[in-house]
């Protein structure tokens, strides 16, 4: 266990993760698994089952349910974090709010969470996002203002997430079409492994969904990974971005329905109702990057954090990174010096084999850190990392406790 | 949406720790306005289902569910119409065929009551293994005995054997009979008619954890059930509850309780599906369950499409006023005031009588705040809406002002002059005279076409009619905004031409006057009203007379009498007894006997014998049958299912008797008095 500078910004006290739940990821299309199923049901799930886990803490105890979307309408929309208060039956007194930061929604729930509990303002507090891409196609429902481009704020391709990965290419030209397959074959390799193993019988839970075909059935594993896919599979798809360009589905997170949150408490709330946290809260940034290249903010985001706390890159004993691009992701493993098959890095694979339910996702990477945790006992300190639409970066420094 | 039909669905589930498990969805493809229904095709496709399941080895349990907030509501009654008794025995064993074979899975099978759960929807639940019944569910019950026939699915035979002998004879006898109450959630919970209570939001993920705890051996449910515990006394209170009911008119919940009584007390299941397929023979193409079902029709939908209705805007409400604060203006002040939440003006004359008024409406608003049905700032917030006056100016900008005062022409039409000087030209004038001619008392009027009735019935909290007057050249958006107002109260809106004494009131005379007449015969009191309840009516003429009040009664013959001298005749017994300023008949401070001072009024013919029961009721149906005909011939009705709905939502005769009509049709008496079925086929082609 390395020193770490605490001398920056030491928080008040501790916020300690207790637990995690998310369903099945499905994907977004109309056979999909939760073409049936409301965003806002999918949450009720997630949050119902993590109290169940954790039954020594009384539900109205909770002091905030803040919960991430975004596309905050129609099944996403009024007030997602009290509306599920309220849908989950937690009691009248829980409050809750939404929040946005796109793909960092949830990953900006937990830290706002943390920090209410960190200053002492609150003990119990559920952070978590959903994003049903069926139900809300990315982009469907906003309207960019005009003055984006006719201002040349951002280049046109800033809100193309798939333009922004091939600039991502051009900005990095080591990064190549073959490594980035060869990444993403590593990720569907993984998920399948750690399937196989029953590493997210950790944190994924069954769930009863809708279809009006099928009527009601049941769903207990992930619908996007495509075990069995090989280079040759690889390689043979096209970008739908640029002609000749290098992004392609295969190396690319999907379109996806998914929801779950996590459970993070107080010392004070650890001790009142017996609860055996798995890790804290250390540290997080949010950074800023070219809106164009948005893939590149994981890299400014953890030598940010890193530099903070006094860490190098080797201290970190797992890190999970979102796999929005294999290109964003072979970037980050190419800037810290780190092999395409690093081990430690994504050990359970990633968005590229999983799927990307935006707001999401970051609950997801937490989950996957606490489980690394219990599972390797020996390590300390993980790392979450996120690029972010309009060009931003987030990570959260995670320690063992 | 005649294709629409409810089909079985299946899914399969690879639990990891119960191994396969089948999913089994009824889903009839409709929103959950249209529920799920049983008819052939729906056995077919469970058939189907059973079928597809009998070629899976692995399969180690069920789940049987509903669709969003239905389960099921049992068999299609549309499909009742008509049918004859093999048909009926053949529809009981087709389902007893299919369901015993659901039962007879051979792994744990588990119904997830995941909304309402009515009639063979509750039967085939009875039929799995176990059941869980979610907090959301709108009702479990079993209805059928409400319409003259009795689950026929098995269902007389297992819940007594899965809930016990009394709560299988409330959900299927009491509840039915009584007003055809529905279990909650909780109480079905508690009856045993389900073995777990799952909150909603979690209901199907628990309901399936469960199942698969049940097929691990992780967790049993233990039923023990005793059938024949506190039998005798459920039977002997059941019939007593349906003799005071239907006083034998319908067979129904007698033959449900021998099949309880069977199964209760061990008889064979196969020969009690049996049992129950002989019952439905009998019962459903008699004449109570073919009524029953028309009658069904006739409030559930026909009624709530409001037919009558205009096809006009209705005026917007923003505030509405009564004239007339005594006892009735108070109950209609209260009722608008709870159900439309507007500002409401009470005027009268009397500010004693305001004061009463005030008091009336004020404690109907506590009493609600002590149940908890409403919180006290509400109930402040709606006594503070209330303006209670003598003077015009306050209702000056109402759009709905409804008179309640003393029944006399000459001071309603004083009243809607004056309304009309402080009214704007739209808004609407209704009279709740149960009597007088609507058009005349508007037609001093500067603008009558304003003028409606609008006829409620005393308790107005509970009785569900309100008649709709319409009078000549009213304007359309007077009437649509009538109705919009009763259906926003929450009542029964039916319409009826401006004739003296409108539909319910004017039939009631017709027929309680043969009671009186059976009086100077030397009938009695009691044997009179006894007589007349055998057909199955809640009360008898002079229990009525009681209740609406003898002077009103008489007022609405008088009225009667003069309009129609032929057929209407006022009795000197019936005068007699009318102003002895008793309060009724009976004496319930005495054990209901006949005040003796009203057995020395009635004066019997010289000579006369008294008539027999039958007799009675055939003289009181020959004349209602003569005046609905009549209603029919001069347009006081333009349709005999709007008397129906009358009579069955004002004057409470029971669904067995489809209303008057329906009855007097099947009895032939319409037939042989008027010369004519008064329900004409053409009326059930537009149903």
């Amino acid at each position: 266990m390395p020193e770490l500078n605490d001398t920056i910004r030491a928080p008040i006290g501790d916020a300690f993760y207790v637990d995690g739940v998310r369903l099945p990821i499905g994907r977004a299309k109309d056979t999909g698994y939760y073409a049936g199923t409301r965003a806002d049901d999918l949450s009720v799930r997630a949050i119902r089952a993590l109290l169940e886990r954790n039954p020594s803490v009384p539900a109205d105890r909770i002091d905030d349910v803040v919960w991430a979307a975004t596309a905050q309408v129609g099944d996403q929309g009024l007030t997602l974090g009290r509306s599920l208060a309220i849908l989950a039956g937690l009691g009248n007194q829980v409050p809750g709010y939404a929040l946005d930061r796109m793909c960092a929604g949830a990953l900006t729930a937990i830290v706002n969470a943390g920090n209410a509990i960190r200053v002492g303002a609150q003990d119990l507090v559920l952070a978590g996002g959903v994003e049903h891409m069926g139900h809300h196609p990315m982009g469907a429902e906003v309207d960019p203002n005009p003055r984006f481009l006719s201002d040349k704020l951002v280049d046109g391709s800033a809100l193309v997430m798939g333009n922004t990965a091939e600039n991502l290419h051009d900005e990095f030209p080591a990064v190549t079409r073959e490594r980035c397959d060869e990444y993403a074959l590593g990720s569907q390799e993984r998920v399948g492994k750690a399937q196989a193993d029953g590493v997210f019988d950790d944190h994924v839970v069954p769930a009863t969904v809708w279809s009006a075909e099928a009527g009601w059935q049941v769903v207990r594993v992930d619908e996007h990974p495509r075990p069995g896919t090989t280079m040759d599979d690889l390689v043979k798809l096209r970008s739908p971005f640029r002609p000749g360009g290098y992004v392609t589905a295969g190396n690319a997170a999907g379109l996806n329905d998914g929801a779950g949150g996590v459970l993070l408490a107080s010392k004070a709330a650890v001790e009142e109702y017996g609860l055996t946290p798995t890790m804290r809260i250390r540290d997080y940034t949010f950074v800023g990057v070219a809106p164009e290249t948005m893939g590149s903010g994981p890299i400014p985001a953890t030598e940010k954090l890193l530099g903070r706390a006094g860490l190098s890159i080797g201290d970190l004993d797992v890190i999970d990174m979102n796999e929005a691009f294999a290109v964003q992701c072979v970037a980050f493993l190419d800037h810290f010096g780190l092999p395409l098959d690093a081990p430690n890095v994504n050990p359970y694979g990633g968005a590229i084999a999983m799927g990307h339910p935006l707001a999401f996702s970051g609950a997801r990477l937490a989950m996957q850190v606490a489980t690394y945790f219990k599972r390797n006992p020996d390590a300390q300190l993980g790392l979450t990392t996120m690029c972010v639409g309009l060009g931003m970066g987030a990570a959260i420094l995670w320690e063992r406790v | 949406m005649t294709d629409a039909y409810t089909q079985f669905k299946l899914t399969y589930d690879a639990s990891p720790t119960a191994g396969r498990l089948a999913v089994l969805t009824m889903d009839n493809g409709q929103d959950y306005k249209k529920p799920n229904t049983f008819g052939a095709q729906a056995l077919g496709s469970l058939s189907d289902a059973l079928d597809e399941l009998a070629t899976q080895t692995d399969v180690k349990g069920l789940l049987l569910t509903g669709k969003h907030f239905i389960f099921a509501v049992g068999a299609d009654l549309t499909q009742f119409t008509g049918m004859d008794a093999e048909g009926a025995r053949a529809g009981g064993r087709g389902g007893h065929e299919v369901f015993a074979r659901l039962m007879d899975l051979p792994f744990p099978t588990l119904a997830a009551i995941n909304g309402a759960c009515m009639g063979g929807g509750l039967e085939i639940a009875l039929h799995c293994d176990y059941r869980t019944v979610s907090t959301g569910a709108a009702a479990v019950a079993f209805p059928e005995v409400f319409l003259s026939i009795l689950p026929g699915w098995g269902g007389t035979q297992l819940a007594p054997r899965i809930a016990g002998a009394q709560n299988a004879v409330d959900a299927i006898v009491v509840n039915a009979l009584n007003n055809n109450k529905v279990m909650k959630p909780r109480e079905a919970f508690e009856r045993g008619f389900a073995d777990r209570l799952i909150d909603s939001a979690v209901f199907l993920d628990e309901s399936l954890a469960l199942l698969e705890r049940l097929v691990t051996g992780d967790e049993t449910i233990a039923r023990e059930v005793d059938p024949t515990a506190g039998l005798d006394e459920a039977l002997a209170n059941a019939r007593a509850f349906a003799d005071a009911k239907v006083h034998g008119a319908t067979r129904a919940p007698y033959l449900a309780l021998e099949l309880i009584e069977f199964a209760a007390r061990g008889g064979d299941l196969a020969e009690g599906r049996e049992r129950e397929a002989d019952a439905l023979a009998e019962l459903l193409p008699a004449d109570q369950a073919q009524a029953s079902v028309y009658a069904f029709d006739l409030v559930q939908s026909r009624a709530k499409k409001q037919p009558w209705r205009p096809d006009a805007q209705p005026r917007r409400l923003g505030k509405v006023a009564v004239v007339g604060a005594g006892l009735m203006g108070a109950q209609l002040g209260s009722l608008h005031l709870q159900r439309l939440e507007l500002p409401l003006v009470m005027k009268d004359i009397d500010e004693g009588v305001l004061g009463r008024c005030r008091e009336h409406i004020e404690g109907e608003l506590d009493k609600l705040v002590a149940k908890g049905r409403i919180k006290p700032g509400k109930a402040e917030f709606l006594k503070g809406l209330v303006t209670y006056t003598t003077s015009y100016e306050d209702v000056r900008g109402a759009d709905w002002v409804i008179e309640a005062v003393l029944e006399r022409m000459d001071l309603k039409q004083a009243i809607f002059a004056d309304l009309e000087e402080v009214l704007d030209e739209g808004a609407i004038l209704a009279t709740n005279t149960s009597s007088l001619s609507v058009g005349e008392m508007a037609s001093k009027l500067a603008h009558p076409e304003r003028v409606l009735g609008f006829h409620f019935f005393n308790p107005v909290a509970i009785l569900p009619l309100v008649e709709v007057i319409r009078p000549e050249g009213v304007a359309d958006e007077a009437m649509a905004t009538a109705f919009d107002v009763a259906k926003k109260l929450k009542k029964t809106g039916v319409q009826c031409a401006d004739r003296p004494a409108f539909i319910v009131n004017r039939l009631l005379s017709r027929f309680n006057g043969t009671a009186v007449q059976a009086l100077r015969r030397g009938n009695d009191f009691k044997q009179i009203d006894e007589a007349i309840k055998g057909l199955g009516l809640p009360m008898g003429p002079f229990e009525l007379f009681g209740l609406v009040g003898l002077k009103v009664a008489f007022h609405t013959a008088e009225t009667l009498a003069e309009a129609y001298p032929d057929r209407f005749v006022i009795d000197d017994n019936f005068a007699a007894i009318a102003n002895s300023d008793l309060p009724g008949v009976y004496d319930w401070s005495a054990g209901g006997e006949v005040y003796a001072q009203v057995r020395e009024l009635v004066e019997v013919d010289e000579g006369a014998t008294p008539l027999t029961d039958d007799e009675i009721r055939r003289m009181a149906l020959e004349a209602a049958a003569d005046e609905c005909g009549r209603m029919l011939d001069d347009g006081t009705v333009a349709d005999a299912r709007d008397i129906d709905t009358g009579m069955i939502m004002g004057a409470g005769f029971p669904f067995f008797m489809g209303g008057l009509c329906k009855h007097l049709d099947q009895t032939g008496i319409s037939q042989a008095v008027v010369g004519r079925t008064l329900i004409t086929a053409e009326d059930h082609a537009q149903s």
